[in-house]
């Protein structure tokens, strides 16, 4: 690769780091007095989710209300050492801002199984943050949808995420005017799947695949995608 | 990330978490119905969530006030639906604490239910349901093998795995979120939409064959392999695959429609479900046309 495209891609990454910072700073900002208010409150035994909605809501929706990242959803899902009864997701969605369905992940033999779900099962192995998807949300936003996500910890035990949604149709446009300064690029996540595509051989979902010619981002599970030059 | 450590937290939570079910269901069947709503609708959707199995036998229901609410409908209208119920016999409701409205615990009532479904259908329109179901997979099971990851499979697979000797309720319904989730794989909104769709409104008679061992075990086996061949990006073999397994619970739901609708005559059909029950030859089933 010449120095310039080399140089064009790093700038590209740089730019796609920073968007990505501002997904998790209101998360990060969030953390330590939801750390306290937690700790507080669990001195009194376990949560029922309606005295973690309770907790959480006013923050939340500051959140949502105050971020200049395109955030279609924010909040917290505990796990069950914290919130014994009730929906263990305090998290809100959409243009009116509701709450997740509590008949979705309530208790019960059909609650969901948290550790399906890569935006939970992650951060509660690593202990780090992490930017899961592009997926198909079809418990949720029923959008494709990237889910920022960082571990919450009480004296060093695990105890849920904090979560912030994006969706991939709300940053296309922030995107895609970087990407098509490089010819057939693709924004991709760690397995190679596309998130944003410049290339017209690619959509969201795909996965780029064949000979490939990556910059990844050092922070972040995503990488700028190019097809490999045909030599001539 | 498949073979995340476990966490002292998570340890407990995965001993203790209760078994997977198909919350998109639940979301299907809770979606607002507004003006137009009245107990009748209420009605149905809640026969929705019971007959596809997102609510199980001696299973509780969401609250009158919750119900209202996700439905957006008055507390009086959810009350008059649950009376219906109650007086069809599917729930039983129970006052004071730790009381609400439950799927009515004895055995066979669901399916009971779901055998007469499957009797008032035409056959021609059952063929059809089959026929719609089987596209809807097939291309959702198309692009999963293009779009799917060997992480996200695995997830899959090991939801599945542990399943196959569960009692016939759980069993379906880890069985439809294995579908459910193999849909999205396809990394399609719409597809996904619509599989969820046609899955709620074929559930109910898919659920018919859970008495069978044998055809439980066609199913379950059927998904193994459509998840291997998700895995190998094997279209031809990944439809092949989807589309043999529906045919085969069509043919099958067909003959036991036949078979019931002829022993109705005379009476009752749990005697026809009955002789089912248990059953573990499957031969005679490939799906194929003879």
């Amino acid at each position: 690769m010449s120095a310039k495209t080399g140089d064009a891609r790093e700038v590209l990454i740089a730019q796609f780091d920073e968007f990505v910072d501002g997904i998790f700073a209101p998360l990060e900002a969030w953390l330590p007095g939801l750390q306290s208010q937690l700790a507080e409150r669990l001195e009194h035994g376990a949560l029922t989710g309606a005295q973690l909605t309770a907790l959480i809501e006013r923050e939340a929706h500051a959140v949502l209300e105050s971020t200049d990242r395109p955030l279609y959803g924010a909040g917290f899902c505990a796990t069950d050492a914290i919130v014994n009864e009730g929906n263990p997701l305090a998290w809100w969605q959409g243009p009116d801002r509701s709450l997740l369905a509590s008949s979705t992940f309530g208790p019960g033999q059909a609650a969901i199984d948290l550790q399906r779900l890569e935006w939970f099962r992650v951060p509660a192995a690593t202990g780090a943050g992490h930017i899961a998807g592009p997926f198909v949300d079809y418990l949720c936003s029923n959008e494709i949808t990237l889910t920022a996500s960082i571990p919450v910890t009480l004296d060093g035990a695990f105890v849920g995420v904090l979560c912030a949604d994006v969706l991939v149709a709300s940053i296309e446009n922030l995107l895609l005017p970087l990407l098509s300064q490089l010819e057939g690029a693709a924004l991709v996540n760690s397995s190679g799947r596309v998130v944003v595509s410049a290339n017209p051989g690619y959509e969201t979902g795909d996965r780029f695949v064949g000979d490939l010619d990556t910059t990844r981002s050092t922070r972040y599970p995503f990488a700028l995608a190019l097809p490999v030059p045909v030599m001539s | 990330m498949q073979n995340a450590p476990k966490l002292t937290e998570g340890a407990e939570m995965e001993a203790s978490s209760p078994s997977p079910g198909s919350s998109r269901l639940r979301t299907a069947a809770f979606a607002p119905i507004g003006d137009e709503g009245r107990a009748e609708l209420v009605e149905t959707r809640l026969m929705q969530a019971i007959s596809t199995g997102a609510f199980i036998e001696g299973e509780r229901l969401p609250s009158e006030n919750e119900l209202s609410q996700l439905f957006g409908v008055a507390v009086v209208t959810v009350r008059e639906a649950l009376g219906t119920l109650r007086h069809r016999g599917l729930i039983d409701t129970k006052r004071g604490r730790g009381g609400g409205s439950f799927v009515r615990s004895s055995p066979g009532v669901v399916e009971e239910v779901n055998a007469k479904a499957l009797m008032a259908m035409p056959r021609v329109a059952l063929a059809d349901l089959g026929v719609l179901y089987e596209v809807i997979v097939s291309a959702c099971a198309e692009y999963a093998c293009l779009r799917a990851t060997p992480d996200e499979l695995d997830v899959v697979q090991r939801v599945l795995s542990d399943a196959r000797d569960l009692p016939a309720g759980a069993w379906r319904r880890r069985i439809t979120d294995v579908q459910l989730e193999l849909a999205a794989l396809s990394q399609s909104v719409r597809l996904t939409s619509e599989h969820v769709r046609v899955q709620t409104e074929f559930t109910p008679l898919l659920a018919l064959q859970d008495l069978h061992t044998g055809q439980r075990h066609l199913t379950h086996d059927a998904l193994i392999a459509q998840i291997d061949a998700t895995r190998d990006g094997d279209v031809a073999q990944a439809r092949e695959v989807v589309r043999r397994s529906i045919r085969s619970s069509v043919r099958w739901l067909g003959s036991l429609r036949a078979e019931l609708i002829e022993a109705s005559a005379s009476g009752d059909p749990r005697a026809t479900l009955e002789r089912y029950r248990g059953q573990t030859g499957s031969a005679s089933f490939t799906g194929e046309a003879a």
